[in-house]
């Protein structure tokens, strides 16, 4: 572990309420993407804040096999994964779209017969400049199954390793492989719809 | 005879080499294949835009006032209740 993550954890411990902000606005989002990803947007924030609370609990035993971030984003994984049993909710971390094995987009050879269109903007601010097209991508992307959406989240949105990932999805590196095409395939064809038709 | 992937498979190959570069014969057909392909070039281009604007969206949220507060308070209380045990 980095010597800057134990002086970090040392200050937490002993209350220092500068780095618990510091440390709280830095992990917000990631930590928000993985409680939305599971439990939903109506809960997240109740789920953040409990996840913290249970953080603090076990940080005086948080054994420094991880790094923090990966500590705190397993916290919340199980957290709001907790919020949903409570809930009855169901949570299908295993569930996977059939519909790559009938992608129309490829021949019966399995080569392009509908690619995707030339995209007019070369960065990531030029596409989301459009806000329409934001929001159908954060629209999409609570549609996906939330394995899915979660995987990419953690990796894509977060950096997280895929041990780290596979860890907090239990999932196996290949699912994850699997997981992460799909998402990011997803993205992808909502920006190439958006390119060709203005519409989400 | 040599066996390119086909444009399916180079997708998912495209996205696996984000994560773990891919080595061996099968970079090598990968590197074919897109040398020869320009479709499986320009879905490679806009596969590693479209992972670049997850990461810019992801990064997006940031907490309100409200519950920044809330967390700062959760924080406090629970330093002085461990403080108060204590003492």
């Amino acid at each position: 572990m980095p010597q800057s993550e134990k002086l970090i954890i040392e200050k937490l411990l002993a209350g220092d309420q500068v780095i618990f902000e510091r440390i709280f606005s830095q992990y917000y989002s990631l930590m928000y993407s993985v409680a939305r990803g599971i439990a939903g947007d109506a809960i997240a924030d109740e789920v953040i804040q409990e996840s913290w609370l249970s953080a603090l609990k076990a940080l005086p035993r948080f054994e420094q096999r991880s790094s923090l971030k990966s500590w705190l984003m397993r916290i919340v994984a199980n957290e709001a994964k907790t919020r949903l049993r409570k809930e009855s909710r169901t949570v299908s971390l295993e569930s996977m779209q059939q519909s790559w094995a009938t992608d129309p987009r490829f021949d019966e050879r399995s080569h392009w017969s509908n690619p995707s269109s030339q995209w007019h903007g070369d960065t990531p601010e030029d596409l989301l400049s459009a806000e329409e097209l934001r929001d159908c991508i954060n629209l999409n992307m609570g549609k996906l199954p939330e394995n899915q959406r979660v995987a990419v989240q953690l990796r894509d949105g977060g950096g997280l390793s895929m041990d780290e990932i596979c860890n907090i999805l239990q999932v196996t590196p290949s699912n994850l492989r699997v997981l992460l095409h799909r998402a990011r395939d997803k993205v992808l064809q909502v920006v190439d719809h958006f390119q060709i038709t203005g519409e989400c | 005879m040599l066996s390119l992937p086909t444009c399916k498979q180079v997708c998912e190959q495209l996205s696996e080499n984000i994560d773990e570069t891919i080595s061996g014969p099968k970079k090598f057909k990968l590197k074919l294949h897109l040398l020869m392909c320009r479709l499986c070039r320009r879905y490679d281009h806009q596969l590693q835009l479209s992972v670049k604007t997850i990461n810019l969206l992801e990064k997006s949220y940031h907490p309100n006032h409200s519950v920044k507060q809330r967390a700062l308070q959760q924080y406090q209380t629970f330093h002085e209740d461990k403080h108060g045990k204590k003492s």
